[in-house]
């Protein structure tokens, strides 16, 4: 019986073992992931001049280690432009048609309103193109080496249905 | 090359599954068609680009003889996903319409509207998520679906996707018509010779919505077939589905010992009521979770949900963030495989055990929207691997006994199965030839792990043991499948031969040849 304990244990050390080297936070970021409740749609590759369909389509680039998740605020599906701030590290979003509604910071975890008048120099930021294929919607956005010269980064087009209509 | 219209044309260096068993494979020809950006102020309406893009494809592929396969979620983990020369990626494909009350059939008014069923005309490329939103904003709900919300609904009829909803069947048992394009210039509006939903209207308003001559077939062998058509009947542009009254689902989880009486009686009788005496109603879902090496005492989790009122509007809920990082599932997977001994094993199967009771803990829930109980996966996207076997339910409880056998012969040399079972019960629809659900009720086990180098030599003990004691059984079209010709024509019998027929029905040689994928020859069905 104590064996078996013993053994109920080495499988719940290793458990939270898991669970701790899954909380990306203790070691830092190096990558980041925004998404909203839309519908996965074309994915594309994007640089800092242009966008094209992406030559690698691998969905486990939403899954690496060391990667911060950010659920965008509800209704977050129209995004006018987006910002990488690598020191955070995080992504600032401007919801909404460009130079329309509000930017969120998505940062330590969370996306929070950014009060305009805050003044930001925009120092050390780094815009991220978004792919006009996509008509202004969007529903994930993905950055790989975020602190690095040349992040790479995804985006998934948003391909979520209207109401429904009639016949 | 044609100019594919409203159709975004390019290449793909490396594209995978979301499972990651089909990886790095190059396309082509990857072809969107509808993609926003492109459309023009004074283009025709939406169903008339997509009808003039899916025209021209299927045009194209037939003319040069190239194999076409259309993208779902690609959510699926056999090969029944693996892309040809041309992947045609249906994501905007993704229109919602209700069907005219006038085109529903006196039969149907009196029978189905009566109780507030509701065809729902969708592309193809519409997702679950899509449709819960969609239709809970209008007060109705999808009859069933998958255990989340991501596939597009003409991939997941396509592969048999199924719940738990033990009264009503899969998701290919609400739909009530299938919209086929079999050609540039011909289309299909498939629908039931008996007891049809709809007049011929509905196919002449497809024709010209698409601008694609659409003919009405009414024949209750090629609906049955189109109903799950792996992909392979020609491009499904569209279904007409049937949707119900919005509905909430109550949950409740309950851990169990596996060697429980009760719970053994549940699955074999699909009496629930002694698991719950304070609830004396039947459930809409019955589920079972089992651990693989279930420990004295726990190792079965019973999953129920009833259907009751839910007061708050339906939410489209978000993605969630993953349980576990794909790198430390590669991690995960790559240490099982290199743990062999005794002392190693019980480790693995330790650690099983505690996340499998740590993710299902004794729970009930308040009601909640079907959109929001089967909404986004959790499930690490590039790692992960599964088997689903389906048996007739009186074979169930000799089908996990020859499953446990085999997983604790392979216990036994050192290769563990990184995941847990799911027991679920699906009863026979409408009658989908190739659907999984074809005895009166079917019993359903699924077995989801962390991809490893064991992974598949375990499945295939698992379907040798099956073997061995003749039952006769299939696996899910959407996963690792042991499909072969002698076990799809000992499960399927004549309905795989009459799915064959409706297919050289359907189709002119040059498209069958089109539409054709190695399933189709792994599985005899070619």
């Amino acid at each position: 019986m104590s064996g078996k304990k013993t053994e109920g244990a080495d499988g719940r050390v290793l458990a939270a073992l898991i669970a701790a080297a899954t909380a990306t936070s203790v070691f830092g970021a190096v990558h980041v992931r925004l998404a909203n409740e839309g519908t996965s749609g074309p994915l594309y590759e994007c640089d800092a001049a242009a966008c094209a369909p992406a030559q690698t389509d691998d969905p486990s680039r939403k899954n690496l280690g060391r990667m911060d998740f950010y659920v965008l605020p509800d209704g977050c599906v129209a995004l006018g432009g987006a910002v990488l701030r690598p020191d955070g590290p995080g992504v600032d979003v401007e919801c909404g048609p460009p130079g329309g509604t509000t930017i969120y910071r998505c940062e330590a975890g969370a996306c929070q309103p950014l009060d305009p008048a805050a003044g930001d120099d925009g120092a050390g930021t780094w815009p991220i193109r978004l792919p006009a294929d996509c008509g202004g919607r969007i529903h994930e956005l993905i950055v790989l080496g975020v602190r690095t010269d040349a992040p790479k980064v995804y985006v998934e087009c948003d391909a979520s249905s209207g109401p429904v209509g009639e016949m | 090359m044609p100019d594919f219209p409203h159709t975004r044309e390019s290449s793909v260096a490396r594209w995978s599954n979301y499972h990651g068993t089909i990886r790095d494979r190059a396309i082509p020809l990857l072809l969107v068609p509808e993609v926003p950006g492109e459309i023009d102020p004074g283009a025709p309406p939406k169903l008339r680009r997509c009808g003039e893009a899916l025209s021209t494809i299927v045009a194209h592929a037939i003319r040069e003889g190239k194999t076409l396969r259309v993208a779902g979620s690609r959510w699926s983990l056999s090969n029944v996903i693996e892309p040809g020369a041309i992947l045609l990626d249906s994501a905007y494909m993704n229109e919602i319409l209700r069907v005219r009350t006038a085109w529903l059939t006196t039969e149907y008014t009196h029978a189905r509207s009566a109780k507030g069923f509701v065809p729902i005309f969708a592309q193809g490329g519409t997702t679950i998520h899509s449709l819960n939103k969609a239709l809970g904003d209008i007060g109705l709900a999808l009859r069933t679906s998958g255990a989340s919300d991501g596939q597009r609904i003409a991939g997941a009829i396509a592969t048999g996707t199924h719940g738990s909803a033990i009264a009503f069947g899969a998701v290919h048992d609400a739909i009530l018509a299938v919209h086929l394009v079999v050609a540039g210039d011909k289309a299909l509006f498939v629908t039931p010779r008996t007891n049809p939903a709809m007049t011929a209207d509905v196919g002449d308003w497809l024709a010209a919505a698409t601008g694609i001559p659409t003919e009405t077939l009414r024949d209750d062998d090629a609906f049955s077939a189109a109903q799950v058509s792996l992909g392979s009947l020609g491009v499904v542009h569209g279904v007409v589905l049937e949707a119900e009254p919005l509905y909430g689902l109550r949950r409740r989880v309950i851990p169990f010992d596996f060697r429980d009486a009760g719970l053994r009686q549940a699955v074999e009788t699909l009496d629930t009521l002694p698991l719950h005496p304070d609830r004396p109603t039947r459930p809409f879902h019955f589920e079972v979770v089992l651990s693989p090496y279930p420990p004295a005492g726990g190792g079965a989790f019973v999953v129920l949900m009833w259907k009751e009122d839910a007061d708050p509007p339906p939410i489209s809920p978000p993605p969630k963030d993953p349980d576990l990082s794909v790198d430390l599932f590669n991690f995960i997977g790559a240490l099982g495989s290199i743990i062999r001994g005794p002392e190693g094993g019980r480790l693995i199967e330790n650690l099983v055990n505690t996340l499998l009771s740590q993710r299902y803990s004794a729970r009930d829930d308040a009601p909640r929207f079907p959109g929001e109980i089967f909404g986004p996966t959790t499930l690490p996207p590039g790692n992960g691997t599964s088997t689903e076997i389906a048996v007739a339910h009186e074979h169930a409880f000799a089908t996990l006994s020859a499953i446990y056998g085999a997983i604790a012969a392979e216990a036994a040399e050192g290769r563990h199965h990184l995941g847990a079972f799911g027991l679920r019960f699906v009863p026979r629809g409408q009658g989908a030839l190739l659907g999984m659900n074809q005895a009166g009720m079917t019993a359903h086990i699924e077995m989801g792990a962390i991809r490893s180098t064991d992974a598949m030599t375990i499945f295939r003990r698992c379907w040798r043991a099956l073997d061995l004691e003749r039952i006769p059984f299939t696996c899910h079209w959407g996963q690792q499948g042991g499909h072969t010709p002698a076990r799809v024509q000992r499960y399927f019998g004549n309905n795989a031969t009459k799915w064959r027929s409706a297919r050289q029905a359907l189709l002119t040689p040059a498209a069958s040849a089109v539409f054709a994928s190695r399933m189709l020859g792994s599985a005899g069905l070619g």
